[in-house]
């Protein structure tokens, strides 16, 4: 039976009363970073135009600060998105695997299979090389 | 299927008072975890570290925190202002949001009279929830790079966000070995099925080995702290804050490393499970032990270039895991792991 949160019915559907908790330490966080932020105005306050600067090792900035950058971080975003959605299949799947049998197994193989040539495809076109 | 915890309703006074005592806890254990890696990296390369400040310098935590209180904090010009000062927020919400998962006890405790769940919230979804709270944590790290209004910072985060997001499908992929024995997504079933069962580091070997480089790589520790290597880009993302805004990534790092060593400790040395002691003592003891391997491992490693560790994580994590999930889906369904 999972743990419950008791008397909250008015505040959310009784199937999410087990993610309250979660609700209330996300709070706890905001509550935290909230009072280091607060305490963070005892500090001193000097502005000058020159401290204000970004920082670059001393010197002034040359070229201006959002500039482009390389594809490969890109490509990186691109092939998280593809690995990650195996992930989210890959899960539920998991759960129930012992349940499925070898339906499940032959199910899974196929799938897992179909994500490895993608990943040796991607592999051998270079896009996991960084340059 | 096995017999499940049995859970009491709680009062929402006794949910607040339970979180913000686990809250203080963690948050203790991270200060005493910073002078801990300070110490013990001094005894690596043979010097004493911080001993001035109280005996043993068991007040420099506090210390340091005076000394952050009274720095000054500034918005440098370039920067966007809200996210700039939103973006410490967002990590040190995101940690201490998954501090809610961890279970610490097996079922349920009383102590006043009054029977208590020794687990923040025992969710059926609980390891995608710890990834998806780690996932928004990411997102502060990059926005806190992109509002700085400064190149290392921008660098910084876009080296981040292609870092983590590259171990964690080596991460996940690590867990699934765990979820397809233990046939649940649920941190407490978990340790529940591994106590009927030996802890999961037996049968998934190479799954934690899998699970603890990515976990390092994810908590951007040396020696894969590209983040933030000092010698090429400053200091990466946070190159820009100063003062307690710093401090909050500082927090939200070192409760990330605890959090992952906790999850580390539920899903493959048996969380709370262990003979005599009581249960919150095991979880200790296996997360000081896990810690200790971060501190360690930055002793130890040098820093990886950064193409050897986009390699390493697509080449050699990524399918290595692969196999794991695959010898594990045919072992757990063909029966002969029951």
């Amino acid at each position: 039976m999972p743990a419950a949160v008791a008397g909250v019915g008015w505040l959310c559907p009784m199937e999410l009363n087990d993610y309250l908790p979660i609700l209330v330490f996300l709070v706890a966080g905001g509550v935290i970073a909230g009072a280091l932020l607060t305490l963070g105005l005892l500090g001193p306050r000097r502005p000058s135009a020159v401290k204000e600067t970004p920082y670059e090792s001393g010197i002034l900035g040359a070229t201006p600060v959002r500039q482009r950058f390389s594809i490969d971080f890109y490509m990186t975003a691109m092939l998280f998105i593809v690995f990650d959605i195996e992930l989210a299949f890959l899960y539920p799947i998991a759960v129930t695997l012992r349940d499925d049998g070898m339906l499940g197994l032959i199910v899974l193989l196929v799938f897992v299979f179909t994500v490895v040539e993608a990943l040796v495809y991607v592999w051998k076109k270079g896009a996991l090389e960084w340059r | 299927m096995l017999e499940s915890t049995v859970f009491v309703d709680e009062p929402v006074w006794l949910v607040i008072i339970k979180s913000a005592f686990v809250i203080f806890i963690v948050v203790t254990a991270f200060a005493y975890l910073l002078l801990a890696e300070r110490k013990l990296i001094g005894r690596f390369q043979v010097r004493y570290g911080p001993n001035r400040a109280g005996p043993f310098g068991l007040l420099q935590p506090l210390a340091d925190v005076v000394k952050l209180v009274f720095k000054e904090d500034f918005v440098p010009a370039g920067a966007n202002r809200v996210l700039f000062v939103m973006a410490p927020v967002f990590t040190v919400v995101a940690a201490i949001g998954a501090i809610a998962l961890i279970p610490y006890g097996d079922g349920t405790a009383e102590l006043f009279g009054q029977e208590f769940n020794l687990v923040g919230a025992d969710i059926n979804v609980g390891i995608l929830f710890l990834f998806a709270l780690s996932g928004i944590g990411f997102y502060s790290l990059i926005l806190a790079g992109w509002a700085s209004g400064n190149k290392y910072s921008l660098l910084g985060s876009a080296r981040t966000a292609a870092q983590l997001v590259s171990y964690e499908v080596a991460m996940g992929l690590s867990i699934i070995g765990v979820v397809m024995m233990a046939q649940t997504l649920s941190l407490v079933e978990v340790v529940n099925a591994q106590q009927d069962a030996l802890w999961y580091i037996v049968f998934q070997p190479l799954g934690f080995l899998i699970f603890l480089v990515a976990g390092v790589a994810e908590t951007n520790r040396a020696p894969f702290d590209l983040p933030e290597a000092e010698s090429e880009l400053v200091a990466g993302y946070h190159t820009e804050y100063a003062g307690l805004k710093f401090a909050m990534f500082f927090l939200a790092e070192y409760v990330n490393i605890i959090i992952i060593s906790a999850f580390g400790a539920t899903l493959f040395l048996g969380g709370f499970d262990g003979p005599f002691l009581p249960g919150f003592l095991w979880l200790a003891v296996k997360v000081s032990v896990l810690l200790f391997l971060f501190i360690w491992l930055r002793a130890t490693l040098p820093r990886l270039r950064y193409d050897q560790l986009m390699a390493f994580g697509w080449k050699v994590l990524l399918p290595l895991a692969t196999l794991n999930l695959i010898i594990t889906a045919i072992v757990v369904a063909l029966g002969f792991a029951n």
